[in-house]
């Protein structure tokens, strides 16, 4: 057996062990060469493509081996494709063309997945067999003694104690007085706020959201406006309808009974 | 206060822990109770381990990513369940193989993407392998609609024998796998067939790329 002989470069900068494999066909040259270069399909690069494509082709004719048509149909279909991309970048039939080329390596990538996959399930099957054959427990429910079983010193009931009566300081909610910086009574009670739309709605009939503002005079009366205009729509007495810029409001129903604002 | 205990009653305890807890152990738990390191912890485990299937006793030791648990031994599979008057539990069929082993090796993963490689809605399916707790939802996809993620449970670990998700055999690559490939010269090279001279010279088969067959 002589010993192996060491090739020196090649000409073509494809060239490798790799290369020569035999594709099942076209588009599995094509995604071979794809995943070479770290092309994703969507990226797929005409000109680079082709090239190589053309290279591996070639390779094969040096060799004498027989290239099935449909490589070469492929190559035909390639330089197509190139010739009209260079021709004019918005070639629409080229594109539709090239999205045709891409589906195809898409679902041919799919089913090589799944290729994949049926040959990974016929390993994974009999491993399956394990699970089938034995038997586990599930945990026994644990009953936790009612007997009092941990050490303790006298002193800690006293610790207890102390924490206790620190704790009563605060054992009552803090008067209303230490809020009233806060929070004062409502000027506007909003029950008669809404009383007052509806009124106006009444008689008005339908009217713009913005016009219910428009009399008043502080910020809480603002506030208390908008407040009932939510509680009747929530009680869906009133309905707005239209846009951000142009809001009508609309009585839908009377206020029922006992609707707490 | 801890006994200082010898090697045998510490495995032992560590059988006794495992029994009561029925459901796998963490290793923490057992480190904690008998307060030992872990890789001690997991030296004796291992030691159970073995012991249990060279004596061919009727538990097994399970190891699960951390945690332990035992089971019976599927070697008496059939006698255990004519004792209790048990079926032997249903195998999954095709579809429900496909789609878990397309989740196991691609998790997490959404139903459109098992759809997609199997061409069908696997909805049904998804469905079933939720039941029996072979896979679960762990999330959802930040795209439009917000689909699912699903991967495998312990159960799955547990029903395939696994010990983690590296164990899983590797997932064989359609495009070399038993290619026949042309040589620099143009001769053929086929991995799968030893060549007549290697046979003649009894030189052992070599894996892949193998010698070539005639004389250049």
């Amino acid at each position: 057996m002589e010993s192996p002989v060491f090739k020196l470069e090649k000409v073509l900068r494809t060239r490798s062990q790799e290369d020569m494999q035999d594709f099942e066909g076209p588009l599995d040259l094509i995604l071979f060469l794809l995943s070479k270069n770290r092309m994703e399909i969507q990226d797929i690069s005409i000109s680079t493509i082709l090239d190589q494509y053309l290279a591996w082709l070639e390779q094969r004719q040096k060799m004498d081996l027989e290239i099935a048509s449909e490589f070469v149909a492929m190559a035909s279909h390639l330089v197509y494709i190139k010739t009209r991309m260079l021709l004019s970048i918005e070639d629409e039939e080229a594109q539709t063309e090239m999205d045709a080329l891409i589906q195809s390596l898409e679902e041919r990538r799919r089913n090589e997945s799944y290729g994949k996959i049926r040959r990974a399930v016929q390993r994974l099957e009999p491993m399956g067999e394990f699970g089938r054959n034995i038997e586990v427990r599930n945990p026994e429910p644990i009953e936790r003694g009612k007997i009092y079983e941990y050490d303790q010193e006298p002193a800690d009931l006293v610790l207890a104690m102390t924490e206790v009566e620190s704790r009563a300081e605060r054992k009552l909610p803090p008067p209303r007085a230490t809020f009233e910086s806060i929070v004062r009574r409502e000027p506007y009670p909003v029950e008669s706020k809404a009383r007052e739309i509806l009124d106006r709605l009444r008689s008005g009939g339908i009217t713009r959201f913005l016009l219910l503002f428009r009399e008043n005079r502080s910020r809480s009366e603002i506030v208390a406006t908008f407040l009932a205009v939510l509680e009747l729509c929530r009680a869906r007495v009133i309905r707005l309808a239209g846009s951000e810029t142009d809001c009508t409001v609309k009585q839908e129903k009377e206020l029922p009974d006992g609707v707490v604002f | 206060m801890m006994e200082t205990l010898d090697m045998k009653e510490i495995e032992s305890a560590i059988e006794g822990i495992l029994f009561a807890s029925g459901e796998p152990v963490h290793e923490e738990r057992i480190c904690m109770a008998l307060e030992l390191d872990k890789a001690t912890v997991e030296q004796i485990l291992q030691k159970l381990m073995d012991y249990y299937s060279y004596e061919r006793r009727g538990i097994r030791l399970l190891h699960i990513e951390d945690s332990w648990q035992l089971c019976s031994a599927p070697d008496y599979a059939e006698v255990i369940r004519k004792a209790f008057e048990i079926r032997k539990p249903a195998k999954l069929s095709q579809p429900a193989l496909e789609v878990l082993t397309i989740i196991a090796y691609y998790q997490p993963t959404t139903r459109a993407y098992v759809d997609q490689i199997r061409g069908v809605d696997s909805a049904y399916t998804v469905g079933l392998l939720l039941e029996r707790k072979l896979i679960e939802e762990c999330g959802r996809l930040q795209v439009p609609g917000r689909p699912h993620l699903y991967r495998t449970t312990k159960n799955f670990l547990r029903a395939f024998h696994l010990t983690s998700l590296n164990d899983l055999p590797e997932m064989p690559d359609l495009a070399t796998e038993g290619q026949m490939r042309i040589g620099d010269d143009g001769e053929i090279l086929d991995p799968d067939a030893p060549s007549a001279e290697m046979l003649d010279r009894g030189e052992p088969e070599e894996p892949g790329g193998g010698q070539p067959v005639s004389e250049a």
